[in-house]
């Protein structure tokens, strides 16, 4: 199957500052696709470099087949991290030029429009300023501008923020459906369970390079051991090999470091008399391998820049770099 | 087929600056404004005056006719140039007393026995008029001064001596040999209106686009337009949207003006002297279309690079720096239309918009002159519009840093993408 997105080796710099070094990936049709990322890692910046909103510096990327023209702009959603619409506008215009902006014409985005707004229960709403609206009311009319063209890309970051539990569950549903009708999908966001709810693949972008890519379920069995379910009293938080630990009902979960051996950690828990009811290897949450991924590209940069700075030192101080 | 972008951008920043309130309070106070001024300050001048001085020779009779009492013998002849049954003798005070009494005139002169040697002449109105004598005494000499000379010409030199005054400079000849015709005390109006209007005009609908970007920029709007709109196309619909408000901003305030000079006329008897016939309204249009383009687009620039309208206005007057010469220049503009500094301003490009509509409106200026001030304008208006589509950039619309010299400096060398 031909990707309807295809992104190679990208890079973009801001002056001095490198916003994305190395990000490459692939989203098909039908699929929901993951973009993960600690804030600041490059993830707004690959996509907007994705959607020609910025020119890439470095790398290849395609878009529906090819190099985003008119045509293909039009056939792409978006619903960006910033919100933003005309607040001193009124919603229904507001959208009917949106997409018109995308290529549709008023009496057909009217006739579209009237649908979504019903389902997303702005339909009463329709002729009040968007600034009246409340923020979910606002985020849910901005989903409806990236969808109203029925486009077949669709990017959205951070689609749930804002958004209670039922609409939440809406949103879920419509990213859903659209995935159903062939649609590409792209989602950014923080939050590792709708991740693991709604997307087969994924790619995690650190320090903008990929660091993680490929499908959910192969990352979580390459990452299996990374993980204990422990029961127990005591303290987990500084035993070697343990990155992160956290209360889960009445047992303990604790992410490990990549390669680290269970066994080994179960053994300093005992020499630290820590009371081990129960102990076993868990499957490892996206939040979990999240944690270890990023947790461990800091420390290798920590430890990288400690060694730089001991070797700094020792040249300013007139020592042979590699003694000591 | 579809509409392209530009002209989607442009229907939509007419259709909404046109619906917003603070377009039309802007649009319609200022001249609600004038027109109340100038119809308070003729209700204020009529019941003050009464009625004007001497009319225009050859003007047509449009207020009460002035009565005289000559005991002195002066008046034998009625002086030419005044419109007929104007000016009305009458044998005795009673029946001048009457006719005033009765409205048939708005007041009398009583020219006493020895008046031209002692040059005592009692004028009687039925009010007090403290306003009254302004001018409306000139008739009288006029009409006592025609029967010395028995010559209108040099009866009328008596009033006014200095009826056309033409300035030649030391420095060189004036470019224009055409004599300036004197428009009064009042002169001044025509030019300071003009000046004044485009101004207001071309900084108003100009901080329309300013507001506009910043605005996407606050509402956080950009990146999703830039999604289905190129940044220049987006601006391009901007200025074209917004070309149609300016416009119609223009006609209320021509329009108002318009309005309230005529009623300056009529109050002052003033001869203001307007030029603006079918040909410089023409080139007046195209300066002031061209102005609008260049300054609304340095501003919409800014808005680009600004966080927000509020830092963006810190920077809004240097941009209109320029513009602000003719407003205060504009005594040159009024007394010396041709001379040197109003020449330069109506050539320059950055004053060209509100100088040369200026001179256009009360002289008539060399075809030469209006072509190269437009051809200057339009160069500088490309140039700028051009220059601005480099602020126009994806990186500066989305940015929220902070507006700074090294910053501006930094958008006008980059090479756009």
């Amino acid at each position: 199957m031909r990707p309807a997105v295809r992104v190679e080796h990208i890079a973009k710099s801001f002056g001095s500052v490198r916003a994305v070094t190395d990000v490459s990936f692939e989203v098909f049709p039908g699929e929901i696709f993951g973009l993960l990322g600690p804030n600041g890692a490059g993830k707004t910046t690959s996509i907007r470099m994705m959607l020609d909103i910025f020119r890439s510096d470095a790398g290849c990327i395609e878009i529906l087949g090819g190099a985003l023209d008119p045509a293909r702009r039009d056939r792409i959603g978006y619903l960006p991290e910033e919100r933003g619409l005309y607040k001193d506008q009124r919603l229904e215009p507001t959208l009917v030029y949106l997409a018109g902006l995308k290529g549709m014409a008023e009496r057909v985005a009217r006739e579209g429009l009237r649908g979504w707004l019903e389902r997303l229960d702005l339909w009463e709403h329709r002729h009040r300023k968007i600034q009246e609206l409340s923020r979910g009311m606002q985020q849910k009319a901005q989903l409806i501008a990236a969808l109203l063209h029925e486009p077949d890309l669709l990017v959205v970051d951070e689609p749930f923020s804002g958004l209670d539990p039922l609409n939440t569950r809406l949103v879920k549903e419509i990213i859903e459906e659209q995935a159903k009708a062939g649609r590409a999908v792209i989602m950014s966001t923080h939050q590792m369970y709708q991740v693991e709810a709604l997307c087969g693949r994924i790619a995690l972008i650190d320090e903008g390079r990929t660091v993680l890519y490929g499908q959910v379920r192969e990352i979580k069995r390459e990452f299996s051991g990374n993980a204990l379910s422990v029961q127990g009293e005591g303290d987990f938080a500084g035993i070697p090999g343990v990155l992160e630990v956290r209360r889960e009902d009445d047992r303990w979960r604790l992410a490990l470091e990549t390669g680290a051996d269970p066994q080994m950690v179960l053994r300093r828990m005992i020499e630290r008399s820590v009371v081990i009811e129960s102990f076993e290897l868990a499957e490892p949450s996206l939040d979990d391998i999240f944690v270890a991924v990023v947790q461990e590209g800091q420390g290798a940069r920590s430890g990288l820049a400690q060694a730089e700075g001991r070797l700094v030192a020792k040249v300013q101080d007139g020592g042979q770099p590699g003694r000591g | 087929m579809r509409a392209p972008r530009s002209v989607l951008v442009a229907r939509n920043e007419m259709v909404t600056t046109l619906a917003r309130r603070s377009f039309w309070v802007m649009a319609l106070l200022f001249p609600a404004i004038i027109i109340a001024f100038s119809l308070g300050s003729q209700l204020i001048v009529q019941r003050t005056t009464g009625n004007s001085g001497l009319p225009e020779p050859g003007t047509p009779q449009s207020t009460a006719p002035v009565g005289y009492v000559d005991q002195a013998g002066l008046l034998v002849e009625q002086p030419r140039g005044l419109p007929a049954g104007f000016l009305l003798s009458f044998p005795d005070e009673v029946q001048a007393g009457e006719a005033l009494a009765a409205g048939r005139i708005a007041r009398y002169y009583l020219l006493p026995p020895g008046a031209l040697e002692t040059g005592g002449i009692v004028r009687v109105e039925t009010d007090f008029r403290p306003l009254s004598s302004m001018d409306v005494d000139s008739l009288m000499r006029y009409a006592v001064a025609f029967n010395l000379f028995q010559n209108q010409d040099r009866a009328l030199a008596y009033v006014e001596p200095s009826r056309t005054v033409q300035l030649r400079a030391l420095a060189g000849e004036e470019s224009s040999s055409e004599p300036i015709p004197d428009q009064g005390p009042l002169g001044f109006l025509v030019p300071f209106a003009v000046v004044f209007i485009m101004f207001f005009v071309i900084t108003t609908t100009g901080g329309f686009m300013l507001q506009s970007v910043a605005r996407e920029k606050e509402n956080r709007t950009a990146e999703v337009l830039l999604v289905s709109i190129r940044p220049r196309e987006l601006m391009l619909g901007k200025l074209l949207g917004l070309t149609v408000v300016a416009l119609v901003q223009l006609a209320f305030w021509v329009g108002a003006t318009t309005l309230a000079l005529g009623r300056a006329r009529e109050i002052f008897g003033a001869v203001l002297h307007v030029q603006i016939g079918p040909a410089s309204f023409v080139w007046a249009l195209f300066y002031f279309l061209l102005g609008y383009l260049l300054y609304a687009s340095a501003l919409g620039a800014l808005g680009a690079l600004a966080p927000g309208s509020r830092e963006a206005g810190q920077f809004t007057m240097v941009v209109l720096l320029p513009l602000l010469a003719p407003l205060m220049l504009n005594a040159a503009l009024a007394e010396a239309p041709n001379g040197t500094a109003s020449i330069i301003m109506s050539l320059f490009p950055l004053t060209a918009p509100v100088a040369m509509v200026a001179r256009l409106a009360v002289v008539p200026v060399p075809w030469w002159q209006a072509l190269v001030g437009l051809a200057g304008l339009a160069a500088t208006a490309y140039l700028l519009v051009m220059l601005s589509a480099r602020f126009f950039r994806a990186d500066t619309l989305l940015s929220g840093a902070g507006l700074s010299w090294a910053r501006l400096r930094g958008a006008v060398r980059r090479v756009p993408t």
